[in-house]
């Protein structure tokens, strides 16, 4: 007979029953949108507005519009890629490599996770498909037959590895985040009263049962696509990295990018969930759901991914020393002493500094404080971005090419727009998708050892 | 045998019984007694997994990992193939003097190109094997067996004493039993 | 009651037959015979109502399709009767004389199916030497200007019939000789004889026409102090190639002063060193950096005001060494550091060889200076007064008595011929020509001076007239027109005769037999007249064609030597009355791209950096930096210039480097106000480009370009330079390198004997670079001491590749698209040494002394695509956009671009240039893309670019290709293909040289072993097929 441990807290608590968890769970899906939900889509649908109007700017005029020039070729557009892929880093890492660990206390935050993984990866495939000169020829990058003989593409191009990696990481997450979603939409099934939502989620569970025999196929499914996910998910950022480690732009050019892309991208992950479960967890009173447990654990992720990536920044500038490549000397003194000094020390003072502050208990379990925190972590990872990209662009090899560079308004509204796209795909998720695992959280109500 | 699982369909079975639990352990515990009076239970619907079920009522181990491993197999020479055809076989170019032949640079496309089709391959195989089809009719026995009942489902055979099975059932603590004939369920 | 009498069609209804009955239910009793009709032949229907709708529905979407597609109408209009000389495809090339200031360089004309579309130099031409300057080249372009006046306007209004016009002048004009009026014909330098000849006709049909050359910038000093002197007044022709110790005082010879291209190829003769040193020395006083100052060996700080007391302290102390009677001046004590008595050692060792110039236009320094040439011995040797030159005759005492003569009206008609002193002589002339009874201008557009006077006579463009020239005694050139009239234009000449109504009946066109020439230009009379002139000489049509082809004829004379008469201790009294200093100077100069402004229209030349401030579509007033932090002015601030009671407010101001402290500089050529919508106009509503600097010209005797006790202010507006370099310092790195003489000599790798790069690379060399490889292997070299960063190249390029001009906005943003681009960087010299890093530079400026900016090395390396072997852009285009020819060249495929820009960020040399916007058709671009008349000057062999595209210098591959094609056609062997750049074709100091580096014996190849050769940034192992040649400069000791 298997008893309740006694030794770890409980991963739930309120002492929720089966049906409990149900009906807390499936409330949003089941009963009409709340009004703060209402306010909130909205404010989402304005922004989504201004990414369209700015989008369509670029588009009709050119990329003229934006204030990237000879020298730094690339500049808000490729930041906001890098930035919302390392965002979208943590979802299937929440859910792939923790359950690989057999982290349970998982279990309620990673559906969510997993949808912020999709939404950031559809913001940041914005970028690197319209930053093209001919987006309409834009389709040219992937190995198709075409009109122009047999002329195909090259596997040289890092900009090809993406191609590949991000297509294939953000089919594989959805196909992730379905599965784990099938069971979940087979209760909703269940529950809904409406004709219409009988037939919607009737269609997607796919004839759910919940028999044994797929239980456990089922699980071993989940298993395996987790052991396929985690090199992925490592695989990619490894790959985005090396759109600029494979160059030879001093600042780029360095062996270093691909392990510390990843750990920056799990940190400011780790931070955008922690902004998003922070405000779910108050808004639809999930906090027995999301416990502070989940938060402390989540922040010493913050603190140890922040403490690597700042590790990194003090490697690089010792390699630059080191190799005595005066370019590369220079690259760096001029990050942090040239004329993005305030760049260079904000990313400083968000990464790596700030989050040492979650040594203390209080911090890791103080949700405002966290929320806080939160926030400055991807500001301050944005501005890693820029500082990479644009510092070491604006002042490479010849002195007679170095320039200035400062995003123009289209830029910018771009940037926010994106926030408009992924919070508009969220709150949809929130109304019409079980924001957490149900049937996984039901399994572990017992808290079984 | 065809890679759909009969098993997880319950058109034109014979009659079958069916108890209803509320508590995991106790069905646990009178499905292994079930099974060990030798009775053959034919499926458990459980709202979440509750593992060692699969074992009781003797499912045969899934072979989901082989499949993935052959799909693997697949994709890798797939893009390896498609690679080489691309860029050593139809049109090799110089670009910026780099041998055209295999060189490191081919590996990140590999790689993602044989996680894509496993993934995909894997659980195109999962799918089909449970029956798990888009707008398929659903056949729950029970309209809370996603949600918080435990179900066990025996299928009659002649001669089956259903006396003691439902017996067994009632003292393993089922809260409701019922009689499932050709669509139509009724309580006992 | 009713009638029930039955009637029956026939037996069958009667009987109630069961067929019938059947047969009833029927619409028709008989099937419709629709079978035969469908199975006749070929006609098949086995369609039922659904195939019907399918195929309905089809062709209704097919032919709304069809009807959404709107097909754009192309003409192309091929030759009735092609002319026997042109061949599709195939450019002509013909000889003439540029016409874009009086310096008449030799050129040759590429024309494409009528249209000429490119101008070099002419390698037969004494002046230009094959060479061009940026001006020439982009002359081309104010031919196909639409604005230029399409019919010569009377009154304001446009004129269609000349000959009503001629009529109503001619009439006028003679009105006024009955009465005994004045004409006067206001003309640029004049050396033509054809022309002249034509002047004098009609000054025999109005004999009180007085005719008076008048310069923009002229050198009425030299003039009047060889005539003072020598009794002559002409301008020497200078020979920089004999000159072994070359001093200027201020004389920009490299970059305009008189006939720049002739000096550059001169001066680069001598500026190769070997191991017998073999190189000149140059010695530069001036007060603001100017292009020749650049190249300079030694370069002193000479306030403008000054020039005097150091032209005399330089003619005293060699007067010392010569034992002549020096000039009575006091003694100001050492000007510039004792520099000037090195100089004279100098000058004096190489008496004979020696050349002193004085870009100053006032008498009395020029002959102070011919003087000290005197002394010299440098008559005969590097100054020839014999062959002299015609190139610049004007006067401007007389241009100042025809104003006057106008306002007091003793001058009651004016005819300007190439001219445009409205705007670059002074506003008085605006009320003047008003006073004048007939004015009539012969100006192309309407002009600043046109747009006052009565009538405009537009002239034609030099590409479309006959002319004849003499820049040199004894040098004759031709001009011949490449194009027929755009315009409904006549050339002035032409006019002139007209209204002198002299005989200048058709004769026959000795090329009419053969066919060349349209009708129109069998008609123009101007040839006939000038045949007439020169049967003489060339009396057979064989003899005329043979120069015509060659486009020069240069028989040097001996006779007419001249015999100095000169007394320069004279001019004491001169000397000490200027020798004091007083307030700031400023100096007015002309910049290398627009000049005196005539070309101010030309949008390649507003956007062509100036070759030493970088600055593009402004003119700007050069701050010492001293006198920057005095008025705390930093870049972008702008300044207020008061001259007497001439004021211009919110200038930009530019610190500059090299600027004598208490001077300041502005440019000549800018603030254009009736030029056209790129050079401003205010009728049209264009922005005027820059200020007018000729306001502050002093118009008293010669005028003077020097302006005296200039008061500077901080002007409250910011203003932002567009500028194609911002960084300026070369950060102590290893991209450009240089040595002086004494080490070459000791060490001919000086400067250049860097440690080995070891190159690791995992890579192995490709088959086409291989030595003994069967193909081509194209690379560049450029000698960094023949480069003088004149920009002439940049300019070429663009013409040649159909560069699009972007505008002043898009310089701002950094976006210039100019494939070859100079880079110039400075370096301080100071008691440290040289410094190129900007921190050091801020560590001696704190010190609060900003002497070290005074005295500025300069370094220009053009950079363009390398075509690196291993070419970083390549590896990371995901579309294979951009490869790498068996030949070595790195290409760009266009149409395969989508535009990622990585190639951009990758390439470590940044030389790529992105299509931000579609820059033809597009308002925003409104120069020559945006107008079918501008498009005629697109080069057809080069591909116009479309938005979001990546482009780069292709080495011209157009070029190579017709160069591998015609070799092939003449069946000579790969090594006799010759191929020129048009960047090398334009250079007038031969810097750039390109070729086959498979091919041995080929220049490049040599010069790829020369000791000097580097390539910048090797230790990347991009292996680039650009070698440099290490700079020398010749500056161990004066």
């Amino acid at each position: 007979m298997i008893h309740d441990s006694i030794l770890r807290d409980r991963l739930v608590t309120g002492d929720k029953s089966a049906s409990d968890v149900t009906r807390d769970i499936a409330r949003p899906i089941l009963n009409n949108p709340t009004t703060s939900w209402k306010i909130g889509f909205t404010m989402a649908l304005f922004f989504l507005g201004v990414f369209g109007v700015s989008l369509l700017y670029t588009l009709w005029t050119g990329i003229g519009v934006w204030n990237i020039n000879k020298s730094v070729m690339w500049g808000w557009d490729i930041t906001n890629f890098v930035f919302w892929v390392g965002i979208g880093h943590a979802g299937t890492l929440i859910s792939a490599v923790l359950l690989l660990f057999r982290q349970k206390w998982r279990m309620s935050i990673n559906r969510s996770a997993e949808a912020m993984t999709i939404f950031a990866v559809i913001c940041a495939a914005m970028f690197p498909v319209f930053h093209m000169g001919r987006v309409w020829v834009g389709y040219w990058a992937l190995p198709l037959p075409n009109a122009f003989g047999s002329l195909w593409v090259n596997f040289n191009s890092p900009l090809l590895w993406d191609v590949f990696a991000i297509s294939t990481y953000f089919s594989v997450s959805l196909l992730f985040w379905y599965i784990g979603l099938i069971p979940d939409i087979a209760t909703i099934r269940d529950k809904v009263k409406s004709k219409l939502g009988k037939k919607m989620y009737g269609f997607f569970s796919m004839g759910w049962t919940g028999s044994t025999r797929t239980w456990a196929r089922y699980e071993l499914v989940s298993l395996i696509l987790a052991g396929l996910s985690t090199p992925l998910v490592l695989s990619v950022h490894t790959i985005v990295s090396t759109d600029f480690a494979t160059s030879l732009v001093p600042g780029w050019h360095t062996t270093i990018f691909p392990p510390y892309f990843v750990a920056g991208a799990i940190f400011s992950g780790f931070g955008m969930v922690a902004t998003l479960l922070i405000v779910a967890r108050k808004v639809m009173n999930y906090e027995n759901y999301i416990t502070i447990g989940h938060l402390d654990a989540m922040t010493r992720i913050i603190m140890v991914t922040g403490s690597i990536v700042g590790i990194a920044y003090l490697t690089e500038f010792f390699i630059a020393w080191y190799s005595g490549n005066v370019y590369e000397q220079y690259a760096f003194a001029n990050r942090a002493f040239g004329p993005y000094w305030w760049a260079y020390w904000s990313m400083m003072s968000c990464n790596l500094i700030a989050p040492q502050v979650f040594w203390l208990k209080w911090a890791r379990t103080t949700p405002w404080f966290i929320f806080i925190m939160s926030i400055v972590v991807n500001v301050g990872m944005w501005f890693e971005r820029f500082v990479i990209i644009v510092t070491s662009l604006h002042r490479d090899y010849l002195p007679s090419s170095w320039v200035m560079y400062s995003g123009s308004l289209t830029e910018i509204g771009l940037f926010l727009g994106t926030f408009g796209i992924f919070f508009t795909c969220f709150f949809l998720f929130a109304k019409f998708l079980p924001v957490i695992n149900m049937s996984e959280i039901k399994s572990i109500l017992r808290n079984r050892e | 045998m065809g890679i759909l699982d009969k098993k997880l369909s319950l058109r034109d079975r014979n009659k079958m019984l069916i108890g209803v639990w509320e508590d995991e352990d106790q069905l646990v515990a009178t499905a292994s007694e079930l099974v060990h009076a030798g009775v053959q239970i034919h499926d458990i619907y459980t709202p979440y997994p509750v593992h060692g079920l699969d074992r009781i009522i003797g499912a045969r181990r899934s072979k989901l990992a082989r499949i993935a491993f052959f799909c693997a197999i697949i994709g890798f020479t797939l893009v390896t193939t498609m690679i080489w055809y691309m860029s050593v076989h139809d049109w090799p170019m110089n670009i910026g003097n780099k041998p055209v032949r295999f060189t490191p640079s081919w590996a990140p496309v590999m790689f993602e190109g044989t996680v894509l089709c496993t993934a995909f391959g894997m659980s195109f195989f999962f799918f089909w094997r449970n029956r798990l089809v888009h707008g398929i009719k659903n056949e729950t026995l029970d309209i809370r067996q996603t949600d918080d009942r435990l179900i066990i489902a025996i299928e009659t055979v002649p001669g089956m004493d259903e006396k003691s099975i439902l017996n067994m059932m009632k003292n393993g603590g089922a809260i409701e039993m019922r009689e499932f004939e050709n669509g139509v369920q009724t309580v006992i | 009651m009713s009638n029930n009498i039955k009637y029956w069609k026939g037996e069958d209804e009667l009987s109630k037959s069961p067929s019938f009955l059947a047969a009833q239910r029927n619409e028709f009793h008989d099937d419709l015979p629709l079978d035969e009709v469908f199975n006749e032949e070929g006609v098949e229907l086995q369609a039922n109502r659904r195939d019907f709708l399918k195929y309905f529905g089809f062709s209704v979407t097919a032919v709304a399709l069809a009807a959404c597609y709107k097909t754009s109408i192309r003409n192309s209009i091929p030759y009735l009767v092609k002319p026997e000389d042109v061949t599709p495809g195939v450019a002509n090339y013909y000889r003439s004389t540029c016409g874009a200031c009086s310096t008449s360089c030799g050129i040759e004309v590429k024309v494409r199916e009528g249209r000429p579309i490119k101008v070099d130099g002419s390698v037969d031409s004494p002046i230009s030497q094959g060479g061009t300057c940026a001006v020439g080249q982009a002359s081309i372009l104010s031919l196909y200007d639409n604005e230029r006046l399409a019919n010569p306007l009377a009154n304001g209004s446009e004129q269609t019939d000349w000959t009503a016009l001629d009529s109503e002048i001619s009439a006028k004009l003679k009105s006024i000789v009955t009465v005994n009026g004045k004409i006067a014909l206001v003309s640029g330098s004049i050396h033509s004889p054809s022309t002249l000849k034509a002047i004098e006709a009609f000054k025999g049909a109005y004999p009180t026409t007085e005719h008076i050359s008048y310069d923009a910038v002229s050198y009425a000093g030299i003039l009047d102090a060889n005539a003072a002197d020598f009794g002559k007044r002409a301008l020497p022709t200078y020979k920089f190639d004999t000159a072994k110790v070359i001093v200027s005082f201020g004389a920009d010879f490299l970059g305009t002063w008189i006939s720049p291209v002739e000096f550059s190829k001169g001066y680069t003769k001598n500026r190769q060193p070997n191991a017998e040193g073999g190189m000149s020395k140059h010695i530069q006083f001036e007060s603001s950096l100017s292009m020749t100052g650049t190249n300079a060996d030694h370069r002193f700080p000479m306030r403008a005001s000054q020039e005097a007391l150091y032209v005399a302290t330089l003619y005293n102390y060699i007067a010392m060494g010569s034992g002549a009677r020096q000039i009575p001046v006091p003694q100001q004590g050492e000007l510039a550091g004792n520099s000037i008595k090195k100089t004279a050692d100098a000058l004096f060792k190489a008496k004979g060889t020696a050349l002193v110039i004085s870009g100053s236009n006032n008498t009395e320094i020029q002959q102070i200076v011919n003087g000290i040439n005197m002394l010299l011995g440098s008559y005969g040797t590097t100054i020839d007064m014999v062959n002299h030159s015609n190139q610049y005759q004007g006067s401007d005492v007389k241009t100042a008595e025809v104003l006057a003569g106008l306002k007091s009206g003793s001058i009651s008609a004016v005819i300007f011929y190439g001219v445009n002193p409205v705007y670059n002589h002074s506003k008085d002339w605006s009320e003047a020509i008003k006073k004048a009874k007939v004015s009539v201008s012969f100006a192309s557009s309407k002009d600043e001076t046109a747009s006052f006077c009565q009538y405009v006579c537009p002239d034609n463009h030099y590409l479309e007239s006959w002319n004849d020239s003499e820049p040199r005694k004894g040098l004759y050139q031709f001009t011949q027109p490449t194009i027929s009239n755009v315009f409904n234009t006549r050339q002035a000449q032409v006019t002139l005769l007209t209204w002198a109504n002299a005989n200048i009946a058709m004769e026959k066109d000795p090329f009419a037999s053969k066919g060349i020439f349209s009708q129109k230009l069998q008609a123009s009379p101007f040839y006939n007249f000038m045949r007439n002139n020169w049967a003489a000489v060339l009396g057979t049509d064989d003899a005329f064609n043979a120069v015509l082809e060659k486009g020069v004829s240069y028989a040097g004379v001996s006779e007419g030597g001249v015999s100095y008469a000169g007394n320069v201790e004279a001019l004491a009294s001169f000397v000490s009355s200027n020798s004091k200093a007083t307030g700031i100077d400023m100096v007015l100069y002309q910049p290398v791209g627009v000049r005196d402004g005539a070309y101010g229209n030309n949008p390649w030349l507003q956007e062509m950096p100036d070759p030493v401030s970088k600055v593009c579509w402004d003119n700007y007033v050069a701050l010492p930096k001293s006198l920057a932090m005095k008025l705390d002015i930093t870049e972008g601030d702008t300044v207020n210039i008061k001259v007497g009671d001439v004021t211009y407010n919110n200038v930009p101001a530019m610190i500059q480097p090299g600027q004598a402290n208490e001077t300041v500089a502005l440019a000549l050529g800018y603030g254009r106000t009736a030029a056209g919508k790129v050079g401003g106009s205010i009728e049209k509503g264009y922005d005027t480009v820059g200020v007018n600097a000729f306001a502050f010209a002093n118009n008293t005797g010669n005028r003077s370009f020097v302006a005296k006790n200039v008061d500077v202010t901080k002007g409250d507006e910011n203003y932002k330079l567009a500028q194609t370099q911002t960084h300026h310092s070369i950060e102590g790195r290893d991209i450009v390198r240089e040595s002086t003489l004494g080490a070459f000599k000791k060490n001919a790798k000086a400067g250049n004997d860097k440690p080995e790069t070891h190159i690791y690379t995992i890579w192995e060399k490709a088959e086409y670079s291989k030595d003994g490889a069967p193909n081509h292997l194209w690379a560049m070299a450029i000698d960094l001491n023949s480069c003088t960063g004149c920009g002439s190249c940049v300019v070429s390029c663009s013409i040649e590749n159909n560069v699009p001009v972007v505008g002043r906005d898009e310089i701002r943003l950094r976006r210039e698209m100019h494939w070859i681009r100079i880079d110039r960087y400075y370096a301080f010299e100071s008691a440290e040494g040289a410094m190129t890093k900007d921190d050091e530079i801020a560590k001696v400026d704190a010190s609060g002394n900003f002497d070290h900016w005074q005295n500025v090395n300069v370094l220009h390396q053009p950079m363009m695509c390398q075509h690196c072997a291993n070419a970083p852009c390549e590896t990371v285009c995901p579309v294979l956009a951009t490869t790498h020819s068996s030949e070595g060249l790195n290409q760009m495929t266009y149409n395969r671009c989508i535009g990622t820009k990585y190639c951009g960020n990758n390439c470590p040399y940044k030389v790529r240039r992105f299509n931000w916007f579609r820059y033809n058709d597009n308002d925003h671009f409104d120069f020559h893309f945006n107008n079918p008349l501008g498009k005629m000057v697109i080069n057809p062999n080069v591909t116009v670019r479309t938005r979001g595209v990546m482009e780069k210098c292709s080495f011209c591959v157009q070029r190579v290709q017709e160069g591998k094609l015609k070799a092939k056609r003449d069946g000579k062997s790969p090594n006799e293909v010759i191929v020129q750049t048009a960047c090398q074709r334009a250079c007038p100091s031969n810097a750039i040289v390109f070729g086959d580096l498979h091919n041995l014996e080929s220049e490049v190849s040599k010069l790829y072993k020369n000791e000097r050769g580097f390539s910048v940034l090797e230790e990347l192992n991009v292996q680039p097929s650009v070698k440099y040649m290490t700079k020398i400069r010749n500056n161990d000791s004066i």
